[in-house]
């Protein structure tokens, strides 16, 4: 099981999503279990195909009020710095793949 | 290593006293593990169950019915009590179950696939394919669950029965998982598979 990289800072977030291609960032607070639960999905879930990183929403509160963060978990999926997916709530890795394939339109390579 | 992994570093939190030195109801729950698991195969779990006799021993028993009865196969179980301890953190879990996925038929690749939380790749069935994402959604949040996820796994075949054996999984795997993470207790001695896990993810972090 992979972890993500915790974004500690704006201009961290600002350098990941800078990054070319697919970006999704976990939003989370230290209090939710679930956020727990689904970080391993996220990691299992987008290697290969998206670059994936975790921000805690009560750290970063102004970067959870910019994209209106308004439960967590909450991933938001970026292309080019530009947000154009989002989702909340617990995911399985499966359907994590189903969903990041929907978006990039070919089927998402597997981690081993 | 964060705050909910285990520390090797720092021995068990609960002594969990050798067959050797096992008397009174303790020893006879390890003499029962022993008949069932083999000679000298009395987990570290067990061992810090024996705390409270009477619960170890019904642990025991309702593992060896979720184990040996039911529909579902032992290679489905394993594989999620896999997926279950790596998502859970516990290396020792890990290295158990992944174990006993091996021996139940797996293979290396499909023990890997247990740990990505892939079905698709672990060589199941298509019922217990669905139900193992079934079982990951309950575990992540049982409250996210809808009668479409429900349909979908009845729709490959699943019985009342398989979704009480599969959740129970879940709840077993569970429940080890935390006893393991609560007391710090680590790897049995006779466990040579998926050992480490604590460190690759140490590394990863």
């Amino acid at each position: 099981m992979a972890t993500l990289s915790n974004l500690t800072s704006p201009a961290e977030i600002d350098a990941a999503l800078a990054a070319p291609g697919l970006v999704l960032l976990d939003v989370y607070t230290q209090a939710c279990m679930i956020c727990r639960r689904v970080e391993p999905m996220v990691a299992d879930g987008s290697g290969g195909t998206v670059r994936a990183h975790k921000v805690d929403a009560e750290r970063l509160v102004d970067f959870a009020a910019t994209y209106d963060v308004q439960g967590v978990p909450t991933l938001l999926l970026f292309r080019d710095a530009r947000l154009i997916e989002r989702r909340s709530g617990f995911a399985t890795a499966s359907a994590l793949r189903e969903w990041i394939a929907s978006i990039v339109g070919t089927e998402a390579p597997r981690t081993s | 290593m964060g705050q909910w992994s285990r520390d090797a570093s720092t021995p068990p939190f609960i002594d969990l006293v050798p067959i050797e030195r096992a008397t009174g109801a303790r020893k006879a729950l390890y003499e029962e593990m022993e008949r069932v698991r083999g000679h000298g195969r009395v987990s570290n779990l067990f061992k810090a169950y024996a705390a409270f006799p009477e619960l170890a021993q019904a642990n025991l028993h309702r593992l060896m019915v979720l184990l040996t009865k039911g529909n579902l196969s032992v290679k489905f179980k394993e594989a999620l009590m896999t997926a279950l301890a790596e998502a859970n953190r516990c290396d020792y879990c890990v290295s158990f179950h992944a174990t006993a996925l091996h021996n139940a038929g797996a293979s290396d690749d499909e023990v890997n696939a247990a740990l990505a939380f892939d079905p698709d790749r672990i060589g199941l069935p298509d019922k217990e394919k669905a139900l193992f994402n079934l079982a990951l959604k309950a575990n992540g949040d049982p409250h996210s669950m809808l009668p479409a996820d429900i349909e979908a796994v009845r729709k490959a075949g699943a019985t009342d029965s398989d979704l009480v054996e599969t959740l129970e999984t879940v709840n077993t795997g569970n429940s080890f998982n935390l006893i393991n993470g609560a007391l710090n207790v680590g790897p049995d001695d006779f466990l040579n598979y998926m050992t480490g896990r604590g460190e690759v993810w140490k590394q990863s972090a």
